[in-house]
């Protein structure tokens, strides 16, 4: 099973595309990179998990642990997501309310950018 | 293992499948794969299927995750058993014993949690998940050690893997 998580800038965002499964086994390794970005200097982050197969509860714990780390630095995580299996999973936990979760990157890193 | 069922045995009992996997978190992705192989067998649609994936990984990463502080080389065994109107996944802890079944609320008793970004930071998120995406959940504890039962009601099925 890989990971794949590839970093753009955008409109000085950085846009970390995530491919593959997220789960207790791959998990570290997006909050690693995650971690990494903090420590960079790059507080504007939007995750596209449109190339997600697979997201559990421990992943989900890496997103919100991500923003936290970028709020705390006045910075911002964001989400771009379309998939409906992806989307129902932040629908039942209730995270919908937490993130700001946008139809693609161009619209992410606009609305940011505008805020 | 002394009285645990062998796959044989389990399938030859139920029709259903058995299977027994270190209890890595490397090794959930073979458990979901497996899963998603059998659903498909039976009458779900595609958004079934994922739910009934995500909820049985979940549940092996429970056992998974007590494991991580313990370095037990026990596995995890994950049976499928199949009725006429419904697919049972058991999730078991092999190393737990009688009387140590985990606690399963019934899903009227779970509530969302009224912080999700805190709860998704500490953990605890898995079950709520877990009961929001399939049927039935409820836990048992025997020689073989405790285990997770996951049910999906689903329609008949003629015994005939689906095509």
């Amino acid at each position: 099973m890989d990971l794949g998580l590839d970093a753009t800038e955008r409109n000085g965002f950085v846009v970390l595309a995530v491919r593959g499964e997220v789960d207790v086994y791959t998990a570290p390794r997006l909050r690693e990179r995650l971690v990494e970005m903090v420590s960079q200097g790059h507080h504007q982050v939007v995750v596209d998990l449109e190339g997600v197969d697979f997201l559990d509860s421990t992943g989900l714990g890496v997103l919100v642990g991500g923003l936290k780390r970028l709020r705390s630095h006045e910075g911002d995580l964001t989400l771009v997501c379309t998939q409906r299996r992806i989307l129902k999973v932040f629908e039942i936990t209730g995270l919908t309310k937490v993130f700001q979760i946008f139809e693609d990157v161009d619209a992410a890193t606009v609305v940011a950018s505008s805020e | 293992m002394v009285g645990s069922p062998t796959a044989v045995e389990h399938v030859e009992r139920t029709g259903g499948i058995q299977i027994d996997v270190p209890a890595q978190p490397g090794y959930l992705a073979l458990v979901r794969m497996l899963v998603h192989t059998l659903a498909q067998r039976r009458d779900l649609d595609d958004e079934r299927i994922e739910d009934l994936v995500l909820a049985v990984s979940e549940a092996c990463g429970w056992v998974v995750g007590s494991r991580l502080t313990t370095d037990s080389p026990r596995p995890v065994q994950v049976r499928w058993s199949e009725s006429e109107d419904g697919c049972v996944i058991e999730v078991t802890d092999t190393t737990s014993h009688d009387g140590d079944a985990p606690s399963v609320p019934a899903p009227d008793e779970v509530e969302l949690p009224p912080d999700p970004g805190r709860a998704a930071l500490e953990g605890e998120l898995s079950l709520p998940l877990v009961l929001a995406l399939v049927d039935e959940v409820t836990s048992s504890a025997g020689p073989n050690g405790s285990s997770v039962h996951i049910t999906v009601n689903c329609g008949p099925w003629d015994g005939q893997p689906s095509t």
